[in-house]
């Protein structure tokens, strides 16, 4: 047993001194990339919830919301690769069906607005549709969060804050508080409006930010190494992912 | 480590996490042959922390949380409460089916399942506690006086820092004493603008980084902290305190440690006629054999609920109501640190500032309210809070909260975003007798009864609140931030703010010097056993406002000297 542990120390003590050495990327120490990165890259990569229609059209909405522009955009960073993993290994039946709806929902949209179906569209026609349904899907703040207090910004801000450690284990996260009565029910109504585009965008810029091409082409990683508390911003110049 | 013949040791301690690696380092270091018994699987130091330095596009799920209507989820309905709980962290946490539970109220009681339990997830957070927590109750009125003072544990929470490494700033505050630090860790540019606010405004509050078990040196062979962030995936260098980096190494070098994983401790046997624990019944949690062990000395370190279950499960004619409960107390009296109270607002004026690293801590206001003199006096709550915090700029997640799609877009998320200060508040709460735990008729896999808690927060936590949530609002205004608000997770009756996700539960076999009103004494000896010491949160008579850990620590070191000191007396 103490043997087990020395070997374990040797290697934390080879770890240290790379980390000593300087400012790295964590995706530098972390080398090899893992099994399910490989799989979602790879070309035989099949979906598991949606169809091929389907994740054409998560991949152009996709796209639209976060393009190609000098960095990867949402498709090269295969954000409906990583829309069909939650769809497939995260959501429940209901909020599956939900998003998937959706989905269907929108290209009836453009079957009506435009006379197609929203992959034959142009996609100058498809960027309108998409910009009408954004400035639908965002009722006054105080709405969202009387019907959807899990807005997912607050969720990643008070995770960031606190997983770093601030209250460790105890850690603050905004819990979904029931929305009672009628101005509930209301709030509930208006805020259902928009709801699967206020997904789809919040997976489209989840996706794309954790992938290696948002967080490393567009963005970068906060490196592991040193902790610098109050640095000049523009030495910096970039939020990090 | 797996497994062993032999059935008779010197000292055998239960649990491995936060205490039970103090107890097994300080009683092997005194020459006992010690043996550890820990539920849970075994966790190599570096080896099994699977999750470390893994970045996000390396998780299917990109380390989302998985909350209890995920999937994912399905066994950890209980762990799933808590945002610690999320695919990189998912295997440090017990899963509820395997080791359930009852809540006649809503009680979230997260449990590790490992070798170092809950030491590998916890928030590292470490106060020293003051006279102002160890008078309290005998001030109050309330609950049982605790049998030591400030004085007494004192050198052990010098001996617990100079082990482990603590990072702190030195404030001379009576209500927060000074330990023994290594530097402190750097407080960003909105923390430095909201302290200067905060401190200008109100004479009696400091804003101070927090002080925790993280390397800011290399310190005792082990590396100082890389700033990666994410602690509970395991830490390879070994920078924050758990078992595996602080305490098991030096038990292990005694050679005289035996660490036993799977292996549920059932009940403790008593022997009338000696007075003492015989031998402590386990089940092997892989094969469901039984194996009774034995040793001069037992430390029960299982957690507090974990503990509280075990005493309350060793039942016999002696002790009809389990062992070392010839008081009743034993499961009364639970407490948490009542938190997700507190306000957030915008910083203005600091565009030019940033920050670089993964700083696994945040900013610390120690308390304010109740000290002792008429100007800190409240007459709507006795006891007091602290707050815990940290100001950070936005990422691309704010893209979420309004319209903007495309090109402007993504221009405008290159950029970093406005700075927030959020600041929650961990209050104390006091102990109550209805807050009790018992056994259920219900028994888990391995034939043990499981565990009923009814707790809930009282009037004093509610009045507390108030203030919790006006104070944090008051120090952002003095600060000058906009958009503040305000926030109270509490919901009466449903999750938000339960009791339990504090992850501070204690106080259901306290300590005292009456027997007939506490269950250990001063030294955390049980009363009725003089061989049985429990060292873990149980013991805890109050619960101050500051994380408990680094006192369960030192009450454990100092519990260990004085249980070799009186074996070698022949005392035990």
């Amino acid at each position: 047993m103490s043997n087990e542990h020395d070997i374990t120390r040797r290697e934390a003590v080879a770890r240290t001194a790379l980390f000593l050495g300087g400012t790295l990327a964590a995706s530098s120490v972390a080398g090899v990339r893992g099994d399910a990165w490989v799989r979602a890259a790879a070309p035989a990569w099949r979906a598991g919830t949606l169809t091929a229609g389907q994740s054409e059209l998560v991949a152009t909405i996709a796209e639209h919301i976060i393009p190609a522009t000098d960095t990867p955009g949402a498709r090269a960073a295969g954000v409906h690769r990583f829309v069909d993993v939650i769809l497939s290994d995260y959501y429940k039946g209901d909020e599956r069906r939900r998003f998937l709806d959706g989905l269907a929902a929108l290209d009836a949209r453009a079957e009506k607005e435009l006379g197609a179906p929203f992959l034959k569209a142009t996609a100058k026609q498809q960027l309108a549709l998409l910009t009408s349904m954004d400035a639908e899907s965002y009722p006054p703040q105080r709405v969202l969060e009387k019907a959807e207090p899990m807005n997912a910004e607050r969720v990643r801000m008070r995770d960031s804050l606190a997983r770093p450690g601030g209250s460790g284990p105890a850690v603050s996260e905004p819990t979904r508080p029931s929305v009672d009565g009628a101005e509930g029910e209301a709030a509930r109504r208006e805020a259902e409006r928009g709801w699967f585009f206020r997904r789809m965008k919040e997976l489209t810029l989840l996706g794309y930010y954790t992938s290696e091409q948002g967080a490393m082409a567009e963005l970068k990683v906060n490196p592991m190494g040193v902790y610098r508390g109050d640095i000049p911003y523009r030495s910096i110049g970039h939020s990090w992912a | 480590m797996t497994g062993t013949q032999e059935t008779e040791y010197d000292a055998i301690v239960i649990g491995s996490g936060i205490t039970g690696g103090w107890a097994a380092k300080e009683l092997t270091e005194k020459g006992l042959r010690t043996l550890m018994i820990e539920r849970g699987r075994e966790v190599v130091h570096g080896k099994d922390y699977p999750t470390e330095h893994k970045n996000t596009w390396e998780m299917p799920l990109r380390d989302a949380r998985l909350a209890p209507d995920k999937r994912g989820a399905e066994e950890y309905q209980k762990q799933a409460r808590t945002g610690q709980f999320r695919e990189s962290t998912k295997h440090f946490f017990a899963k509820d089916t395997k080791h359930p539970y009852e809540e006649t109220k809503p009680f979230t009681w997260i449990q590790g399942d490992q070798v170092g339990g809950k030491s590998l997830i916890w928030g590292r957070q470490v106060y020293r506690w003051s006279d102002l927590d160890f008078e309290a109750n005998v001030r109050d009125g309330i609950a049982v006086d605790w049998p030591i003072r400030y004085k007494d544990i004192a050198p052990w929470y010098s001996y617990v820092e100079r082990h482990i490494g603590v990072s702190g700033e030195r404030l001379g505050l009576p209500q927060l004493p000074d330990g023994e630090f290594l530097p402190p860790m750097q407080m960003n540019a909105g923390e430095k603008h909201v302290k200067a606010g905060i401190e200008r405004r109100f004479k009696e509050r400091r804003m101070t980084i927090g002080r925790v078990a993280i390397l800011t040196a290399n310190h005792n062979g082990r590396a100082a902290c890389h700033y990666c962030g994410p602690c509970v995936r395991g830490c390879s260098t070994g920078s924050y305190f758990s078992t595996q980096s602080s305490t098991l190494p030096p038990a292990m070098a005694t050679g005289r440690l035996t660490v036993l994983p799977d292996s549920i401790v059932d009940s403790l046997v008593y022997d009338p006629k000696s007075h003492r624990v015989s031998s402590v019944r386990v089940v092997d949690t892989k094969t469901r054999a039984t194996r009774e062990y034995k040793a001069k000395v037992v430390f029960l370190c299982a957690s507090t609920l974990g503990s509280t279950r075990i005493l309350l499960n060793s039942k016999s004619s002696s002790f009809p109501s389990g062992i070392a409960n010839s008081s009743g107390v034993v499961g009364h009296n639970l407490m948490d640190h009542h938190f997700r109270v507190g306000a957030s607002g915008r910083i203005e004026g600091l565009a030019d500032h940033y920050y670089q690293g993964n700083r696994p801590n945040g900013i610390y206001i120690p308390r304010f309210r109740n000290l002792g003199d008429a100007a800190t006096k409240r007459n709507d709550f006795v006891r007091g809070y602290g707050y815990q915090g940290a100001a950070a700029r936005a990422g691309w997640g704010r893209g979420t909260s309004g319209p903007g799609i495309g090109v402007q877009l993504k221009r405008r998320l290159h950029d970093a975003g406005d700075w927030t200060m959020s600041m929650t508040a961990f209050g104390e709460a006091l102990p109550r007798h209805e807050n009790v735990v018992t056994l259920s008729d219900t028994k888990d896999e391995f034939g043990i009864p499981i565990l009923r808690i009814d707790c809930g927060w009282g009037p004093n936590e509610m009045a507390m609140r108030k203030d919790m949530r006006q104070s944090a609002i008051d120090m952002l205004e003095a600060a000058g931030c906009t958009n503040i608000v305000g926030n109270d997770d509490y919901k009466e009756g449903g999750l938000g703010a339960e009791p339990g996700l504090g992850i501070h539960e204690m106080g259901t076999a306290r300590m005292g010097r009456d027997p007939k009103t506490s269950a250990v004494n001063g030294f955390c000896q049980a009363h009725d056993v003089p061989n049985l010491f429990v060292t873990d949160g149980s013991v805890m008579a109050s619960a101050s406002c500051v994380n408990p850990s680094i006192t369960y620590m030192a009450l454990t070191a100092r519990a260990a000297d004085y249980a070799v000191d009186q074996l070698k007396k022949r005392n035990i």
